[in-house]
């Protein structure tokens, strides 16, 4: 249940994907979400998840892996999908009890569907093939120009830096809990859905006193080794374009003007 | 009566790069009563192991019987009835406003008593576990580390389980909290029969309590005796990243000095006994 959320989990490998350098990752995943938005041709949504599917192919990470972040937006998706079919105005298709179903509602609930997917499946891969440091790193090279406005760039790298790392501890965290309390007869599948949200009071309040004793303790880690914030820090492991990320980026914009053309001709 | 494993396989991350293999075709029975005491290196899957005793973990292949129930089965609330099971650091479980509310919790879920009733049993799960009765009104996060390990195993203790399972229950603690601990068990393991399983990195902790000591070693069953055999092969435990109690290795070496002087001691107490005599007949 928790094992299933995978945006921010590493799926180490040693891919093309998983060498190419994460600002190459994020710029190519950031355009691939703002194409799959500006465009309403079927055609290129198709063509999109089909580049999506074939860029976790090349990463090399399992399929089904990958799609397992789909899995807590299935809701979403299925709401929205119901949402079309049967309330867009248009022509008619076909009529169900006292519900008429139209030819437009459907076509924007395939397209619906499609957008979600790809989006999830790309920023998925983005986070399963960069280890959180260097996602991080990639996050602050790029927005550093904004440092010339005065926005704290280190400072929210650096955040996001430690919620991604405790992503899998606290889930790790999560899991003993929740074996401890079953152990002790806890029952978290039983129940409407207001037994069930109480149900986990007895997992929320340990982990919630774990992730401030974390805190804490990192704090104090952090300020022993005398953290200062960005000021004159040096890298261990400078980002660096390579021949990779050459062929990286031009496979990916090769593949979104492919996208794009559709969209163009029709 | 007993818990039967049977060629006892599990995996973690099935088909992913991280697959890992915990266990490996384990098959032991361990009879009701016994004090089992369970060594081996971090990563022999110690853990994973006894998380199949109450159903926590599924066998990828194999069985795990207890009490007649396939953990596999329908009857899981039966068997963490019996199934007793302290973790690692059980304190980090810790979540109602009082120590008395914590330790009910359990018995709440898997009993319907009276009021009468569970108060009789949460006050006899308090006493087994020294936890006196002004603590009971307390916030359990304002209490010290040892006591806070007592409140949780105190929780578990509560619902009367037949089979005890205690996954490193004395990391953190210092020795007179070790000692309590050890002293509670050996008393719930006479007056009521119960099985008790110990997982331990202290070859002296264990060598105290134990009648029969399993030693894993990469997943799998290394060695499955008692204490006296278990400790006599050195070599061997030291291949495995173990070690014999400290007071082992001290026979050892009297022995090459004083003739006859038994090696096979693993506790204190043997030691200073055996020691006396050679004291009081040279
Ligand atoms: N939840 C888990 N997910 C993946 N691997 C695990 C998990 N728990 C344990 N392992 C792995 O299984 C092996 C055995 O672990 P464990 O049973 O915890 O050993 P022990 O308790 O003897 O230290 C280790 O290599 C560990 O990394
Ligand atoms: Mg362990």
């Amino acid at each position: 249940m928790i094992g299933d959320i995978t945006l921010g989990q590493y799926y180490p490998g040693n891919s093309v994907v998983h060498k190419a350098d994460p600002r190459v990752k994020i710029i190519m995943s950031l355009l691939l979400m703002v194409i799959v938005f500006l465009t309403d041709n079927l055609l290129s949504l198709s063509l999109a998840l089909v580049f999506s599917i074939l860029a976790v192919y090349a990463s090399k990470v399992p399929l089904s892996y990958a799609f397992k972040g789909l899995k807590p937006v299935m809701i979403i998706i299925l709401f929205t999908v119901v949402l079309n079919v049967f309330f867009s105005d248009g022509t008619p298709w076909f009529t169900i009890w006292k519900l008429t179903v139209t030819y437009e509602g459907v076509m924007r609930a395939i397209r619906t569907a499609l957008r979600i997917t790809v989006l999830i499946t790309g920023s998925s891969l983005v986070t399963l093939t960069t280890t959180p440091l260097l996602l991080t790193d990639g996050i602050e090279k790029l927005l550093n120009p904004l440092k010339k406005i005065k926005v704290p760039v280190h400072e929210i790298a650096m955040m996001m830096s430690i919620a991604l790392r405790f992503i899998p501890v606290l889930m790790e965290e999560t899991q003993k809990i929740i074996k401890a309390q079953t152990a002790r007869g806890a029952d978290f599948d039983t129940g409407n859905i207001f037994q069930k949200a109480k149900s986990f009071i007895p997992v929320l309040v340990p982990l919630f006193i774990s992730a401030f004793r974390r805190a804490d303790d990192l704090a104090t880690a952090m300020e022993s080794r005398c953290y200062r914030g960005g000021e004159n820090r040096t890298r261990m492991k400078q980002l660096r374009m390579t021949k990779i990320d050459l062929v990286v980026s031009g496979v990916f914009v090769l593949g979104l003007i492919l996208m794009m053309i559709p969209d163009f001709l029709f | 009566m007993a818990i039967e494993i049977n060629n006892l396989s599990h995996i973690y991350n099935k088909e992913t790069v991280m697959e890992k293999t915990a266990v490996h075709d384990i098959t032991l029975t361990i009879q009701d009563g016994e004090k089992v005491g369970i060594i081996g290196h971090t990563g022999s899957g110690k853990s994973t192991l006894v998380q199949h005793l109450n159903g926590l973990l599924k066998p990828h292949s194999g069985s795990v019987t207890v009490n007649g129930i396939d953990t596999k089965s329908k009857e899981i609330k039966e068997l963490r009835k019996i199934v007793g099971m302290v973790f690692q650091y059980p304190e980090h479980q810790l979540f109602e406003e009082t120590v008395y509310k914590d330790i009910a919790f359990g018995l709440k879920k898997q009993y319907e008593f009276t009021q009468e009733e569970m108060d009789v049993r949460i006050r006899a799960a308090a006493l087994a576990m020294s936890i006196s009765d002004e603590l009971m009104e307390k916030s359990p996060f304002e209490l010290s580390g040892g006591q806070k390990r007592r409140v949780a195993i105190a929780g578990v203790l509560v619902t009367d389980p037949r089979i005890l399972v205690l996954d490193e229950p004395t990391a953190g603690l210092d020795p007179r909290g070790r000692d309590e601990l050890f002293q509670s068990l050996e008393e719930i393991n006479r007056t009521k029969n119960t099985t008790i399983i110990i997982v331990s990195h202290s070859m002296e902790e264990v060598a105290g309590f134990a009648n029969r000591i399993l030693v894993m070693n990469k997943g799998t069953v290394a060695m499955d005796t008692t204490p006296d055999k278990a400790f006599e092969d050195v070599d061997l435990l030291e291949s495995m990243g173990l070690s014999a109690p400290q007071v082992t290795y001290m026979a050892r070496a009297i022995s090459g000095v004083i003739k006859d002087f038994p090696t096979r001691i693993h506790t204190v107490e043997a030691m200073v006994k055996e020691l006396m005599k050679v004291v009081k007949h040279p």
